[in-house]
């Protein structure tokens, strides 16, 4: 943008100020010489250790790595299924105003409420396994894909349109070359907070059903007053979370790289 | 809602027949709506009271969870425990706010300070704060406080940054213009560079409400020792499916009730440019 002197300085301020913050939280932490609050260093080596079991007390069965890996999968699963349902029933209600009509007081309400609250509820009724995580990341992540397609097909510039249909372009066709094309933007918007939503789900949902993977390994650093773990383990989310939304907005650039500016529905 | 209908200029329309027009408009616009609603509850009580006795108590129907609402205010004590979260999510809230806005307004003044600033800003924006809750337990209990740090590390990093991002968008020709007339730094920053700023403050504002509803219900649910996580637990432990929808109901309502009331409230106070000013999640 200016140059790459301003853009060098500017980072170099970031660092810096990073450099700072870390050193202060890590004098800071000696200082105090508590284990309520563990220094970058400490929680460093405790992430690095928590990938082998001896790391994590109370001995667990799975270490750091395989939690995130059990963690992820049925995230991975919620995720494609809310990316289908959720693209597929927002171009159904954009197209139909009935559909939309019958669709949207529940779609609205889901998508303001507190999705956490149905927690205990999923648990009632899918249990502690794989399924009760699943639909909860689904639901986390459907409605904001969802809102985000309904909104790009309603968008279709009238003109277009009109104009497609004076040449006596079918309906059908007038959805596939041009209503279609015009929400990709706005669809892919979508799927980028739904996957940050989704990765939210994930860790609502190891939190509150802690029986296994990354839950009981919190709940383990917990009894034993390990905040270090417990910021490690946070960390680690934190990387993957990153990891996967930066894959999203790759895609996103790669499928959509008309629009970009502008076309974003708030959330 | 649609607009109800035109009324020509110099023609006068009676009170009865502007309520009529409105009405007709919303009857159309919402006859649909209505019946998808009533028709969803219709449809859930039969499926309930269909339901044989073993599974009953998996599907329990719209009147039961009622019920179970209403025993849990009288009995489970549910108002004060939505009150014992609301008060701490409110005084997150506002915190965040008072914090969020000046320090998004600095940022988005000095791209210095915004350097500064940003990594920590973004990283924890990033970060998925409802893992840190077991660590805040450690660090301010389980009580008021833990509530309040919760709402508000869940709400200030929106605010901060629809705010610098709404200080950043300043029109530069506005600025240049006024600067060429001997306008003063600071009459530029309070005509130009706050009124602009604010729809997407206002954007910020309510989006934050909905992430310290979140936060405070996770927190809640983690903390099943007292408050709502503790009538949920005792609803669970009792195997009663009612009590924790009803409970979930009404924590949901209760959030949807919220951020209607913030949506309305920026509506009110910044009602231009409500489209293009968001800054989405």
């Amino acid at each position: 943008m200016k140059g790459l002197k301003v853009f060098g300085n500017e980072n170099a301020l970031r660092i810096f100020s990073l450099m700072l913050g870390l050193g202060a939280w890590e004098i800071a932490s000696r200082m105090s010489n508590t284990p309520l609050v563990p220094g970058p260093q400490r929680v460093l080596t405790t992430l690095v250790r928590a990938f082998s079991t001896e790391g994590i007390p109370n001995d667990p069965t799975q270490a750091l790595g395989g939690a995130l890996l059990s963690a992820f999968v049925p995230m991975f699963v919620a995720y494609i299924l809310a990316t289908v349902t959720g693209i597929s029933l927002g171009i159904l209600m954009g197209i139909n105003r009935k559909m939309e009509r019958l669709l949207d007081p529940f779609i609205n309400a889901l998508y303001a409420a507190p999705i956490s609250a149905l927690v205990p509820v999923m648990i009632f009724w899918f249990g502690l396994g794989f399924t009760a995580r699943v639909v909860v990341i689904y639901l986390f992540a459907v409605f904001v894909i969802i809102v985000n397609t309904l909104q790009g097909v309603k968008h279709t510039p009238g003109d277009f349109v009109e104009l497609a249909r004076s040449f006596g372009a079918s309906r059908r066709y007038i959805i596939s070359h041009i209503v279609i094309p015009n929400a990709i933007p706005y669809i892919m918007v979508g799927l980028r907070l739904g996957i940050g939503r989704a990765v939210r789900g994930v860790v609502v949902s190891e939190l509150i059903i802690s029986v296994t993977g990354i839950g009981i390994i919190i709940s383990n650093y917990s009894a034993f007053f390990r905040i270090d773990g417990i910021l490690a383990v946070a960390v680690a989310i934190m990387i993957v979370g990153m990891l996967l939304t930066g894959l999203v907005v790759l895609l996103e650039n790669l499928l959509a790289p008309w629009k970009k500016k502008g076309t974003a529905f708030q959330e | 809602m649609e607009s109800p209908g035109i009324t020509l200029i110099g023609q006068r329309r009676s009170w009865d027949q502007t309520v009529g027009t409105w009405f007709k408009a919303f009857w159309h616009e919402n006859t649909l709506r209505f019946l998808a609603v009533g028709s969803a509850i219709v449809v859930w009580w039969a499926a309930s009271s269909m339901m044989p006795e073993h599974y009953a108590v998996f599907l329990p129907g719209p009147q039961r969870v009622f019920a179970a609402i209403v025993e849990a205010f009288q009995t489970e004590g549910l108002g004060e425990a939505l009150l014992g979260a609301l008060l701490p999510m409110l005084t997150g809230y506002f915190l965040a706010i008072a914090m969020g806005i000046p320090l998004g307004i600095i940022m988005g003044v000095s791209r210095k300070i915004e350097c500064f600033i940003d990594p920590y800003v973004n990283g924890l924006y990033v970060a998925p704060l409802t893992a840190l809750i077991p660590a805040m337990i450690f660090w301010f209990g389980v009580g008021f406080q833990m509530r309040a740090t919760v709402a508000f590390l869940f709400s200030v990093f929106f605010i901060i940054i629809n705010t610098l991002q709404g200080t950043k968008h300043t029109p530069n020709d506005f600025v240049e213009l006024a600067r060429s007339f001997g306008a003063s730094p600071f009459y530029i920053f309070r005509k130009i560079v706050i009124p602009y700023a604010i729809p997407y403050i206002m954007v910020g504002v309510r989006l934050a409400m909905g992430r310290a509803i979140v936060g405070i219900v996770i927190a809640e649910l983690l903390i099943s020792v007292t408050g709502i996580g503790e009538i949920i637990a005792t609803f669970s432990s009792a195997f009663r499916l009612d009590g924790v929808l009803g409970v979930a109901l009404v924590i949901m309502t209760g959030g949807i009730l919220l951020t209607g009331l913030v949506q309305w409230l920026e509506n009110l106070i910044a009602p231009w440019k409500k489209r293009e000013a968001a800054f989405e999640e």
